[in-house]
């Protein structure tokens, strides 16, 4: 008997570690690339359309509104998709059509429509850092950046207002982008960064924020986010008025003569 | 069911969605050499209504102007007008609409469909000198690109300064006697009425585009009649006549454009299959000759909101005879510079047009303020240069007529 109470303790031991092995093989520990292509490949149904605003305030607390309405589908592992400008009112009809390539090696393909010169002319498909119609948001915050142009490293994972993130590094792989790094906060349960921080050699330049993620039509759609620019002192809202998944949007509005129309139909 | 223009952008794909929009803007430029006379000056208002559904749209616009200088260009004038549907892969656009081709900045090479209004030449901007014409543009899409054929049925002519007009250049054939147009080309500057000569005066345009991964490529055909008469200088009974012709065109274009990094490449040639040449007194009879016109061009965003166009380009009389009014080659090159600042409220824009061989240049400077949204003040400055004395280009008559100007433009 004794003999066996003293076995006990080893065999609740060979137990654990049995069921320790068993977890560890069923989730093994993500990295942090295999952790942003999860973000990147999050589920958001074949297609999608929408609204967006964006609120622009200046260190006086003086606001300029942006609209645009967009419509994205996928092809396969790449992506179509229209951007057409509302506001301001002298911008208004101006359109972005892009083919963004999953392959980072490929350019994407961009065309811009001009209403004032009704011309659709062909523009660099190169990634962009310039800053999206004076907001905080750069072009590839806006969606433009591949997973390979940084390289990610897994952190911790930490939860923030209560929900588990994983914490990852991003460094641009080159350094023809305005920052130095980025620290990253992904929420698990739904595959989105519900907050970032952008780094370079003098500090933290910007802060991203969600601020409203639900799941919509079953999908984790983020309807509020925020950029605080802290040099500046300059704030971008951006909020998604509407959004529609898997509407079957026709491919010809993706086609660089439907571009013209300066408008979504 | 009609929803206010408030709503316009929020239903998507459900019934009729209504807009209505527009611009006030107030022009001015003055003369900086002496007698620093106005060059322009005009308050103008564009009225836009659009609506459309799943399949269809239309869209007007009409501008009411006072023109404080050229008092014939002052009133209301329907400046597009269309409606248009498309079914699948088929699109139609029926009405008075603005088409423009090519890919250029600063030269016309392909770009002929819509004619120009040169009233007020530089003073305008380029895109504010377009003329709708009155068309059928059908458009059919493929996966690679799409096959486009416009059917315009009345000739258009382009608007060249009148007399009262401080870019008027004088013309060339006032001291001769002028016979009629021929009865077998449509009636310049009056028009027609629409349909009263049938297909006579009917232009037509066909254009295959190709949209590749990494680059574009068009091909077209124009078959339309010239811009502008040419005069045609006839003896009769030893008395230099003029009469002014309005002969047909036949333009074939090439377009091609290419990104490579932060630059994009693009080049364009339209070649002109006996074309009516304006020749002086002492060249009787029509004059034809083929013309050769292309451009290779640069545009580069090399980030910072900066952007840059340089372009070159050519324009060739073959086979030249001596009494030609035009040179029988003319270059150009054009460069642009452009950077957004403060959040895209300021854009300070350079610009320089110069003709290699006749150095004659102009060099125009402007910045384009928005204090808020909607509201955009410009001012700026143009500077011709005049270049070798004997040689004829095209901004050496202008040299006494530098400018600054301003504009206040409000959106609504």
């Amino acid at each position: 008997m004794n003999r066996h109470i003293r076995s006990l303790p080893c065999l609740i031991l060979c137990i654990g570690i049995f069921i320790e092995s068993i977890q560890a093989f069923a989730t093994p520990q993500l990295t942090g690339r295999e952790i942003m292509i999860q973000v990147d490949q999050a589920e958001d149904g074949d297609d999608r359309k929408s609204h967006m605003e964006m609120i622009l305030t200046n260190h006086r607390g003086k606001t300029r509104i942006r609209k645009i309405a967009t419509a994205a589908k996928d092809y396969g592992p790449d992506v179509k998709k229209i951007m057409v400008f509302q506001k301001p009112l002298d911008v208004k009809g101006t359109a972005f059509l892009t083919w963004e390539y999953d392959n980072m090696e490929r350019d994407d393909d961009k065309w811009l429509y001009m209403p004032a010169l009704r011309k659709v002319r062909r523009i660099s498909g190169k990634s962009n850092n310039d800053y999206f119609m004076g907001s905080d948001f750069t072009y590839d915050d806006m969606g433009d950046r591949s997973v390979d142009e940084d390289t990610h490293t897994l952190l911790e994972e930490v939860e923030i207002q209560g929900i588990a993130c994983w914490k990852i590094q991003s460094t641009p792989v080159t350094d023809d982008v305005n920052y130095t790094k980025r620290l990253l906060w992904v929420n698990k349960a739904a595959r989105t960064i519900i907050r970032a921080e952008y780094f370079d050699a003098q500090g933290l330049i910007k802060t991203f924020t969600v601020e409203d993620l639900r799941l919509h039509q079953g999908f984790w759609t983020v309807f509020a986010m925020r950029m605080v620019n802290h040099r500046e002192n300059h704030t971008t809202d951006l909020k998604i008025l509407d959004m529609a998944y898997d509407t079957g949007i026709s491919d010809t509005i993706f086609k660089v003569a439907a571009v013209s129309r300066g408008k979504l139909r | 069911m009609l929803s206010s223009s408030a709503l316009a952008g929020t239903s998507f794909f459900n019934g009729l969605d209504t807009d209505f929009s527009g611009f006030i803007e107030t022009r001015h430029g003055i003369q900086i050499q002496s007698p620093n006379n106005t060059q322009a000056s005009e308050t103008w208002m564009r009225l836009e209504g659009s609506g459309y559904t799943n399949h269809a749209s239309f869209f007007t616009a009409l501008n009411i102007s006072e023109n404080h200088l050229l008092s014939h260009k002052s009133g209301l004038l329907l400046h597009e007008a269309y409606v248009d549907t498309a079914i699948g892969n088929l699109e139609l656009r029926v009405g008075r609409q603005i088409i423009i081709w090519g890919n250029s900045d600063a030269t016309q090479i392909t770009d002929r469909i819509s004619p120009m209004d040169q009233s007020e030449y530089i003073t305008r901007n380029f895109d504010e000198t377009r003329m709708a014409v009155d068309a059928l543009n059908l458009k059919y899409g493929t996966d690679c690109g799409d096959t486009q054929f416009i059917w315009i049925p009345r000739y258009r002519q382009a608007i060249r300064p009148t007399q009262e007009s401080p870019w008027y250049l004088g013309d060339i054939t006032r001291n001769y006697p002028r016979l009629p147009q021929p009865d077998s080309e449509p009636e310049s500057q009056t028009g027609t009425t629409f349909f009263d000569r049938g297909l006579a005066d009917s232009e037509l345009a066909l254009k295959q585009s190709f949209f590749f991964t990494g680059w574009d490529m068009a091909l077209s055909h124009f078959y339309t009649w010239q811009d502008n008469p040419v005069y045609v200088f006839e003896k009769i009974s030893g008395v230099t006549h003029v009469r002014p012709r309005v002969t047909r065109q036949n333009i074939t274009g090439l377009e091609f454009s290419k990104p490579f990094g932060k630059q994009v490449f693009r080049t364009e040639a339209a070649f002109f299959w006996k074309d009516a040449v304006q020749t002086r007194a002492n060249v009787t009879g029509l004059l034809k000759r083929d013309r050769l016109k292309w451009l290779m061009g640069l545009d580069w965003y090399p980030g910072d909101l900066w952007t840059v166009a340089l372009e070159y380009s050519e324009s060739h009389i073959l086979s030249p005879v001596s009494g030609m009014v035009e040179p029988s080659v003319r270059r150009q090159i054009y460069l642009r510079g452009s950077k957004k600042l403060f959040r895209e409220k300021l854009t300070l824009n350079a610009a320089v047009y110069f003709d290699p061989y006749v150095r004659d240049s102009l060099v125009r400077i402007s910045g384009e303020y928005c204090p808020m949204d909607d509201l955009v003040l410009s001012l700026g400055s143009d500077i011709f240069t005049q270049g070798v004395e004997d040689r004829s280009g095209n901004f050496a008559p202008y040299d006494n007529r530098d400018q600054i100007w301003a504009r206040l433009k409000y959106y609504f």
